[in-house]
């Protein structure tokens, strides 16, 4: 059965949202992209099962998260960080939180220009594609824990950021 | 959906949000052992305010990757990257509701073609290396680059050129070529990123779904057989030669850029400025390497013709006949056994007067190979070199060398490249053919008469290296008889299979196995080699290649 321009309007409109979900089980960029890949042949493959009156994002997490571990097996080199049960429960948060997520993923690009020029070379050294924190500490003359510790207080004043500039926009 | 309850929700101590914070980021940056992933689920497992610690940072995280292109691509170079790719595909930063807006009116002509991916079941990918390197040729490593070398396998990761072509086997069937100068990352089975050059992706029968990345193009395989190439300002060419494409604007350059099918037979330049709509290109299929030729040797040099009959003897023959022996043989060099066993019959310069002439004949039995040969030699059996100081030159006083492979496994062509061969030509052998070269069933056999002693000799030499060599070993039969014109002799041999490694498993009617002759003339003396010539060899195989040093120019050895 071949999708309808709706069901392709939800599975475009959610591809961050699976991507996100499925890079959050397994932490690597290059795998998340496979398996996201991966999930989205299946989605399209079972459009006949999906129930157009319910929510699409819990339905397509679920299959992503399916994907996530048959794509972990798969690759054995993998190790899933969290256990099926929790998997599970992180793709019900996910999926009823993904109004919040977006608001915040909002709030993050104003928050990003506020960096300081340094910080955010910083972390733009951090998520260039295929980035590997090591020889990034390497090229920058530092020792691996020196650099996870910037990396981690800049990701912290990111976050307070976020929940600052959302409680600022909630004032009436 | 989950089967988990909730631990009563409780508000996370500061000291217990430092240790979440502190292994979070440690999951983010890599490294996180075992015990901290078990103390990691030990905490979500606390309850919701935990989990949304969690949740928190990894959208952080993950927008972070998706999104870098739009919310943290430099405006300037970096020392690193920017250098490789050059600034102008890097976009402005925009606003992330403004990237919301054109990705919602872009994706989803990319989404639709995903209605034609199907990967068929029965291909998920299998465990083990991503990419095996099948065929090179003519490849330059960039800078501090490994070379890499056929058979060798490889992980996810950047493989830099200077020059040349690499063809890859991944795990799950796709064939990737790649020519350099360029870089290519293998990101994983189904996807590829090129920084730069050329790149051919063909996929298995029934296999869609892979995707070429480019700094500015994402190029979607809808089972097909395709080509990429990027060039200068990282302008991207797509050419398909079979099947259909689905290009779109790459996922990290702001997807302003309608989808674009492409389809076998067309091909079209994408420019690295966003906006610019792709133009249209003549599909000219002999503009990209599709596939390696497989591993013919490299011939050294450009010797002349002359230099050509006296080194390597151009053979005029690619196989010889194997057959089976009678039961009464007996090894006095009369080859009143051979009745009409043929062989090869050929003389050194191809000319029908030419007195250096031999006919060649092979026989075998369940113990033993038998080798005969009439060799027409104006100056024959003189031969001196004395095998128990100088056992390695026999063959310079002149002789019969036959080279044989009895490895039933490996067939024809036989494989085993001496050490010389690669250190002459600059190449780093792989394991694999490290292991060929010392293969026991390859053997090098130098027959000649010992005119002093009149005695036939016999040397054998494993594997492609030369390295231990026995000479007379016990259990071999020889004999020669010279000509009563005094133009010519006959030899004849009988060597156990034992001596050539392969009495648990020797050649078996039918089989195709590898076998090389060379015939040797030297002068008055006895002591100089004069003339060869070469017969049965693999046509296949660049002439220029000495048949010692590269068991795959030995023609086949057809047992009947």
């Amino acid at each position: 059965m071949p999708a309808s321009d709706d069901f392709v309007a939800l599975l475009t409109k959610h591809q961050r949202r699976l991507h996100a979900y499925i890079f959050s089980l397994v932490w690597n960029p290059a795998d998340a992209d496979d398996i996201l890949q991966e999930t989205n042949l299946v989605l399209l493959k079972k459009v006949a099962e999906f129930d157009s009156t319910r929510d699409f994002l819990p339905w397509a997490l679920a299959i992503a998260k399916f994907q996530t571990l048959a794509g972990l097996k798969r690759r054995k080199r993998l190790r899933f960080v969290f256990d099926e049960s929790l998997a599970a429960l992180l793709a019900d948060d996910a999926a009823r939180e993904d109004p919040v997520l977006e608001a915040r993923r909002l709030a993050l690009a104003t928050c990003l220009q506020k960096l300081p020029p340094a910080q955010r070379e910083l972390l733009v050294r951090r998520y260039e594609p295929q980035a590997v924190v090591g020889e990034m500490a390497a090229a920058l003359g530092l020792t691996l824990k020196t650099l996870s510790d910037r990396l981690r207080r800049m990701r912290q004043c990111l976050l307070d950021c976020i929940t600052r500039t959302l409680a600022e926009e909630a004032l009436p | 959906m989950t089967s988990r309850p909730d631990l009563p929700a409780s508000a996370l101590s500061r000291r217990e949000h430092d240790e979440l914070s502190a292994l979070l980021n440690t999951l983010a940056d890599g490294g996180l052992t075992e015990a901290e992933e078990c103390r990691l689920r030990e905490i979500l497992d606390r309850g919701e305010p935990a989990r949304r610690v969690f949740r928190e940072f990894a959208a952080l995280h993950t927008v972070l990757h998706w999104d870098y292109a739009t919310l943290l691509a430099p405006q300037r170079p970096l020392a690193s990257r920017s250098d490789e790719h050059g600034s102008d595909w890097w976009p402005p930063i925009r606003r992330a509701a403004a990237f919301l807006a054109a990705a919602a009116m872009a994706g989803a002509a990319t989404v639709a073609a995903w209605l034609l991916i199907a990967n068929p079941a029965g291909q998920a990918a299998k465990g083990g290396p991503l990419a095996k390197v099948t065929q090179a040729r003519f490849l330059l490593p960039a800078d501090g680059e490994q070379p890499l070398a056929i058979g060798q396998t490889l992980e996810a990761g950047r493989i830099s050129l200077v020059g040349g072509a690499v063809e890859f086997l991944l795990r799950n069937g796709v064939v990737v070529v790649f020519e350099g100068p360029g870089e290519l990352d293998l990101s994983g089975e189904l996807s590829a990123t090129l920084h730069d050059g050329n790149v051919v992706v063909r996929m298995p029968e029934g296999m869609q779904g892979f995707v070429v990345r480019t700094p500015t193009t994402d190029v979607l395989d809808l089972g097909t057989e395709f080509a990429v190439s990027v060039g200068a300002g990282n302008t991207t060419d797509v050419q398909v030669y079979d099947g259909a494409v689905i290009t779109s604007a790459s996922r990290r350059q702001e997807p302003t850029r309608v989808p674009r099918r492409l389809v076998a037979g067309e091909a079209a330049r994408f420019r690295a400025e966003p906006k610019a709509e792709p133009v249209p290109m003549a599909f000219r299929p002999e503009r990209f390497v599709r596939e390696l030729p497989p591993d013919v040797g490299i011939p050294l040099g450009r010797p002349s013709a002359t230099e050509e009959m006296r080194h390597y003897g151009p053979a005029r023959q690619a196989s010889i006949a194997v057959h089976p022996a009678p039961a009464d043989m007996i090894i006095d060099g009369r080859l009143d056994e051979w009745g009409n066993a043929a062989g090869f019959s050929g003389t050194r310069d191809g000319t029908a007067s030419c007195v250096e002439r031999a006919d060649g004949r092979m026989m075998y039995d369940e113990k033993c190979l038998y080798i005969a040969a009439r060799v027409g030699d104006p100056l024959p059996l003189r031969n001196i070199i004395d095998p128990e100081i100088d056992a390695g030159w026999g063959w310079r006083g002149g002789g019969v060398q036959v080279r044989v492979s009895t490895d039933r496994q490996m067939g024809w062509p036989a494989r085993g490249n001496s050490f010389s061969y690669f250190a002459q030509r600059g190449i780093a052998p792989s394991p694999e053919q490290e292991e060929s070269a010392r293969n026991p069933k390859l053997a090098h056999l130098t027959m000649w008469f010992h005119a002093p002693t009149k005695t036939p000799c016999l040397t054998i030499a494993n594997g492609a290296l030369f390295g231990e060599l026995r000479v007379n070993p016990a259990g071999f039969a020889g004999a020669f008889v010279p000509d009563a014109d005094g133009k010519g002799y006959t030899m004849e041999y009988a060597i156990p299979w034992s001596l050539l490694g392969c009495d648990d498993d020797p050649p078996q009617s039918g089989d195709v196995l590898a076998a090389v002759w060379q015939v040797i003339w030297a002068d008055a003396t006895g002591r100089m080699r004069r003339e060869q010539m070469v017969e049965i060899r693999n046509p296949d195989e660049p002439l220029a290649i000495n048949v010692w040093e590269r068991a795959a120019t030995w023609g086949r050895a057809e047992y009947r």
